[in-house]
């Protein structure tokens, strides 16, 4: 309860009562209170116990049930004698104690305790000259004695409905017969007992935000302590949004901050319309990402294709993120803390990239206690269990299984046709530690793994097959030496492969064995240390090997060999001022044992200054390094074995800058300069993650010819409401490329000028949340089909096109809608959701197509509206 | 329980019941048996080009035959011509400063559907083709409505070697796809085929299938139908082939379920049945392009009449 300032009573007197109702017996321990405003007499002493007489006239207030004060938790048990707390009770014309403050604290939880109990004292109203009620201001000690020790008959413990998180610090008032009230403040325990109540029937009431109001009957009865356990339903409408705020900010963690971050926190991103629920989804939201085909996942950063951005778990690298098509990623949401998206200009810690990266930040701390969680929706389930071993260790396990195939399959299967409809899983099993050498320790084993087979008469006749996995073992330090300092350590191991069978027709695989390690030494800026930084080892080795069979190739082509990719990197973070610079430069290297041999340094600097009170201008400019495949070099597949490192200028400049209040506006501007783009080959066999290229193809050997130029701008607006949460993100972009020297300059196959995301998801009553998106982005160009030629060896027809990316897609519109409701339990929680993407039916083209005989288009159009609905429980 | 909210769910469970029929749906989609819409010509098209042998030696003559369809009767013309790889312009670029334009040939609106010209492999080949065959001429057939394609115009009025409408036509013919561009895609059908060149003598070369088209029991094709029947057909194919080997399908009115049938199995003899249309036809053309996979064709057809069924 709050202690209220003394009032400012317009009393006519202050009544200065000699009570004598201590507990113990103790004499009246009263002292005067000079009144706020002047009392025009002085009150005669009333008496102790007995009723006030009825006749008219000044009276004071008398106290009309001895006080039962609680102790304070430990306090018997910590052998204490006692206490007596000078009180100043504020009571108001009816007798109600409503205000309290302690007038000389004596410690140990003693002045806490008696301000609780002082609120629940009964007091005859004051009366003043003229026989009326009035409020008053009194002195009143609260004795705590050990020899008049009050019974417990109420005890319990409070906390939140569904996630049984403790809340401790709250105030449960109980009601009693006859007008009574007692109080009782939860411990950092969230336990809570009343003493000394009066049989009868009480009812406890819990008021505190952000939850509903709470009330519970309860009988005490002599010799009997009833125990009462206490869960609050949580009303989101009712929580000031405070992880929202983190939605999107630049990064002040530790030394070289990345110049653009944007950073997603999964439980607030769990809820945006259009992912599913899905929190690495959920980037595809913000500025700098094209719209991929179908909805497939790709990532297409600032105007660059998939394969030059990557994925990381922790910054270690992973082949893929999202199961098949796109549908969820591929690491359960329980595991996540939050999404980093980094769409250009980051810092050296990252390499091996001339696009982007979104790096998956897993929880790297103990959870506050055991849980668990259960959800089902028309694609899958998941499952995930936390358990806390110990003050320092926690285990959890999680996994996923998809089961279109159990309901697609026996459809679709039919005569000698046998289908394996999509299929997929995957399992994590984290181990946590907090070390005693103040380090946390973070083990992960993580598996993926997704299949899709159309199969004839029997198993071994696959008519067409895919294939994608990898599994992953990773163990992580992170020290924190002191000083600021801190230590990451990491190294991951694990298999990946994919591999694809069309008949006898193609087949193709590829297959890894890498370990990855990090060692980073990092140390960041504080109010007074103006200089930060980071050093490290990024290195990946391992076993590659591939293997295609196309009827385009002349020859089956297989390779293998020994890769060993290590990379260096460092940089300073130098604040002067408002200025705050950071230079760093990242050497690269990779050599493959058939004799291949590339490197790279890439020097970066990012800079950003403190404009008034809360502009933040940034700029950055840096080379980028990307790798080619190891098919691309080796000389079993006819690869140029001296090709280099295609690369990237990056600059970037912009500003953050809070507009009113809870809006938050983000501009940036980039330009990169694209060089060595590995170029030729498109007649082989590739696997892609969304739908295959569009031609015309360029089938000339591999060379570092291409060279492209990407420009654009992006900004995103951000409201983080106390209900609800708005995101606006637009791009404008510009992206094209010069594939040969003696080709046109022609636009990237994914260039889309204009990218615009408007979300919106709005808190309502009881626990309902409603939320839509708004997505519209420009169409890919793409190259028409002016004619055709019939090829009698394939008895098809072939494109002849026309002008290179001369058309272009219509642009694409969508609605969707999500609905979420949760239910909160005394244990657990049931979240439902339906999100329905497209909800408007929208008949956008995805993919160019054309019929068999090129003679008119046949797209591939935008899925119809596919109603996701799920439930998720949680404990 | 603390709160019973559970009645609250029962507005989704119409979401719950839809979602079966949904995947239904699905499923149905891809289990579609019709015809197959690529066995319905219905435009004017090169449909297959023959040759008397699919592998010739150095300085043989060798016949070519191309079968064009024009399902609409409209009149077209039809020329064609050959090119090589040795070169970087066609074989008949190089013999418009003199000589017979060896390979070329033009026809103003043929009454048959059979166009023939003739080629000489170039004899200077056996200065490096050995036993191995390679792919070294590539015939090109050319079928317009009038008045669409320029080079077939000027083909027609057979140009002077060494004239400006030669040198034009040569220029044209030597970058065929680069000739596509310029000519509207309706009322014009370009066909390629590559023959190859061995020095391997006939026998031990490659050579045109034989192949046989019945119903079940090894009936020949019915000579009628009716609307809407549906009619099993059985391929079968003699001699050497490879896994491309196959029948391919196609006729001008009904259509066919799938667009071949695959024979490189000699074992196996499919079944492919052709849809009749649902109205009553006069006359049905089904033909039949039967590939070994190895540059060998031959081609078939029939012909039926279609009733109205009672």
């Amino acid at each position: 309860m709050p202690v209220l300032p003394r009032l400012g009573l317009s009393a006519y007197l202050v009544l200065i009562p000699g009570f004598a109702l201590a507990q113990d017996g103790a004499p009246p321990d009263a002292s005067p209170v000079q009144p706020e405003a002047a009392a025009p007499e002085a009150a005669p002493p009333a008496p102790a116990e007995a009723p006030p007489p009825a006749a008219p006239g000044p009276r004071l207030p008398t106290l009309l049930e001895p006080p039962a004060p609680a102790w304070p938790a430990g306090a018997l048990e910590a052998g204490s004698p006692g206490a007596t707390v000078p009180l100043e009770l504020g009571l108001d014309e009816n007798g109600v104690v409503i205000a309290v403050s302690v007038v000389a604290p004596v410690g140990g939880g003693f002045d806490e305790a008696a301000t609780l109990a002082a609120r629940a004292l009964r007091f005859s109203p004051a009366v003043d000259a003229q026989g009326e009620p009035a409020p008053a201001v009194i002195r009143f000690n609260m004795r705590f004695s050990r020899e008049a020790l009050p019974v417990k008959v109420i005890e319990g413990t409070l906390r939140e409905g569904g996630t049984r998180q403790i809340l401790g610090g709250v105030v449960i008032e109980a009601l009693g017969p006859e007008g009574r009230r007692a109080f009782a403040e939860t411990d950092d325990q969230g336990r809570y007992s009343f003493v000394g109540l009066a049989p009868g029937p009480w009812q406890l009431e819990v008021k505190t935000e952000p939850y509903e109001p709470r009330t519970q009957a309860v009988t005490v009865k002599n010799g009997v302590v009833v125990g009462v356990d206490l869960y609050l339903v949580r009303d989101d409408r009712r929580v000031a949004v405070t992880a929202a705020e983190s939605i999107e900010v630049v990064d002040t963690r530790g030394a070289g901050a990345e110049l653009v971050e944007r950073r997603l926190t999964a439980e607030e991103i769990k809820y945006l319309p259009g992912s599913g629920g899905d929190v690495v989804k959920a980037v595809q939201n913000l500025p700098g990402i094209a719209r991929s085909p179908l909805g497939t996942g790709q990532l297409i950063i600032r105007g660059t294709a998939p394969e030059d951005s990557r994925f990381f778990l922790d910054g270690s690298p992973i082949p893929l993120v999202f199961h098949f098509a796109g549908l969820t990623a591929v690491l359960n949401n329980d595991l996540i803390e939050e999404v980093r998206y980094l769409p250009g200009s980051f810092s050296v810690r990252y390499g091996r990239m001339i696009g982007g990266a979104v790096d998956i930040e897993t929880k790297a701390r103990l959870p506050e206690r055991s849980n668990g969680a259960v959800s089902v929706d028309v694609y899958q389930s998941t499952f995930f269990v936390q358990q806390r071993i110990n003050d320092r260790t926690a285990i959890s396990a999680s996994g996923r299984r998809s089961y279109i195939d159990a309901v697609l399959s026996p459809l679709l299967s039919e005569g000698d046709l046998t289908v394996q409809a999509p299929r997929y899983y995957d399992a994590q099993v984290q181990v946590l530690h907090e070390g005693k050498d103040n380090a946390f320790y973070d083990v992960l084993l993580f598996l993926s793994d997704d299949e899709f087979r159309f199969l004839g008469a029997d198993e071994d006749d696959v008519l067409v097959s895919f294939a994608d996995s990898f599994t992953r073992g990773r163990v992580r330090r992170l020290g924190r030496p002191g000083d600021g300092w801190q230590h990451e350590s990491t190294v991951a191991f694990g298999p990946e492969l994919r591999e694809f069978q069309a008949g006898d027709i193609s087949s193709g695989r590829e297959e890894r064995l890498l370990v990855s390690v990090r060692d980073e030494l990092s140390r960041g800026l504080s109010p007074d240390r103006p200089l930060g930084g980071r050093v490290g080892v990024d290195l990946l080795a391992g076993k590659e090997s591939f293997s295609f069979d196309e009827a385009r190739l002349n020859e089956p082509e297989a390779g293998e060999a020994l890769q060993l990719a290590p990379a260096l990197y460092g940089e300073l973070t130098w604040r002067i001022g408002r200025l705050q610079l950071t230079p760093g430069l990242r050497t690269d290297g990779l050599l493959y044992d058939n004799g291949y041999t590339g490197w790279s340094i890439d020097p970066r600097v990012n800079a950003r200054y403190v404009l008034g009170s809360s502009t933040v201008l940034k700029a950055a400019a840096g080379r980028y390094s990307g790798t080619p495949t190891l098919r691309q070099v080796a000389p079993e597949s006819d690869g140029n074995d001296q090709l280099t490192f295609p690369s990237a200028i990056q600059t970037s400049f912009g500003f953050a800058q809070p507009l009113w209040g809870r809006v938050n506006l983000e501009v940036t501007g980039f330009y990169n300069e694209l060089s060595s783009l590995v170029v030729g080959r498109e007649d082989r066999l590739r696997f892609f993650t969304g739908p295959p290229p569009v031609g015309p193809f360029d089938t000339d050997p591999y060379a570092n010819d291409g060279v492209g130029l990407v420009c654009g701008v992006e900004g995103l607006v951000r409201y983080t409401g106390p209900s609800s949460v708005g995101l606006l993100s637009v791009t404008g972009s510009h992206s094209q490329r010069k594939d040969r020297p003696d080709e046109p300059t022609e636009l990237f196959a994914s260039d889309q000028p204009l990218i615009i995301n408007a979300l919106w998801s709005q808190k309502l009553r009881r626990n309902w949340r409603l939320g839509g998106r708004v997505r519209h982005s420009s169409g890919n160009p793409y190259t028409p089909v002016v004619n055709r030629v019939y090829d009698m060896e394939s008895r098809s027809f072939q494109p002849v096109y026309g002008e290179r990316s001369s058309e272009r897609i219509p642009a694409f519109t969508s609605i969707d809608i999500r609905i979420d409701k949760t239910y909160t339990f005394e244990k657990w929680k049931l979240e439902t959701y339906l999100d329905i993407q497209n909800a408007t039916f929208s008949q956008n083209i995805e993919v160019i197509g054309w019929t068999y005989d090129y003679a008119a288009l046949d797209p591939v159009l935008s899925n119809p509206p596919l109603p996701v609905f799920g439930f998720k429980g949680t404990w | 329980m603390t709160h019973a909210q559970l009645p609250l769910l029962r507005p989704l469970r119409p979401l719950l019941r839809l979602l079966p029929a949904l995947i239904l749906a699905a499923g149905l989609s891809a289990c579609n048996s019709g015809p197959n819409e690529e066995t319905l010509v219905d435009e004017l098209r090169v449909l297959a080009t023959l040759s008397t042998t699919p592998e010739a030696q150095p300085g043989e003559r060798v016949d070519l035959e191309a079968f064009v369809v024009d399902p609409k009767g409209e009149s077209y013309d039809v020329m064609s011509w050959v090119c090589t790889t040795t070169g970087e312009d066609c074989l008949e670029a190089a013999a418009t400063g003199g000589g017979a334009w060896d390979g070329l040939r033009a026809e103003a609106s043929p009454a048959q559907p059979w166009f023939s010209s003739s080629l000489q492999v170039p004899p200077f080949f056996a200065e490096f083709v050995t036993e191995e065959p390679l792919p070294l001429i590539f015939h090109y057939t050319l079928a317009c409505l009038p008045g669409r394609c320029a080079a077939l115009e000027l083909a027609l009025a057979e140009p002077a070697a060494g004239s400006p409408e030669a040198e034009q036509l040569a220029a044209l013919l030597a970058d065929p796809t680069e000739m596509m561009t310029t000519l509207p895609m309706q009322g014009v059908s370009l066909a390629l085929r590559r023959l190859t060149v061995s020095t391997r003598a006939p026998g031990e070369r490659v050579d045109n299938p034989t192949f046989s088209v019945t119903t079940e029991g090894g009936a020949p094709l019915p000579a009628e139908l009716t609307t809407g029947e549906e009619l099993g057909i059985l391929f079968s194919m003699e001699g050497p082939r490879d896994e491309d080997a196959a029948v391919w399908l196609y006729t001008d009115k009904g259509g066919f379920r799938d667009p071949n049938a695959g024979l490189a199995d000699p074992d196996e003899v499919p079944k492919v049945p052709y849809y009749a249309p649902d109205k009553a036809q006069e006359l049905v053309n089904l033909w039949f392009i039967a590939v070994n996979g190895d540059g060998g064709v031959s081609f078939g057809s029939h012909a039926l009449r279609v009733n109205e069924a009672e």
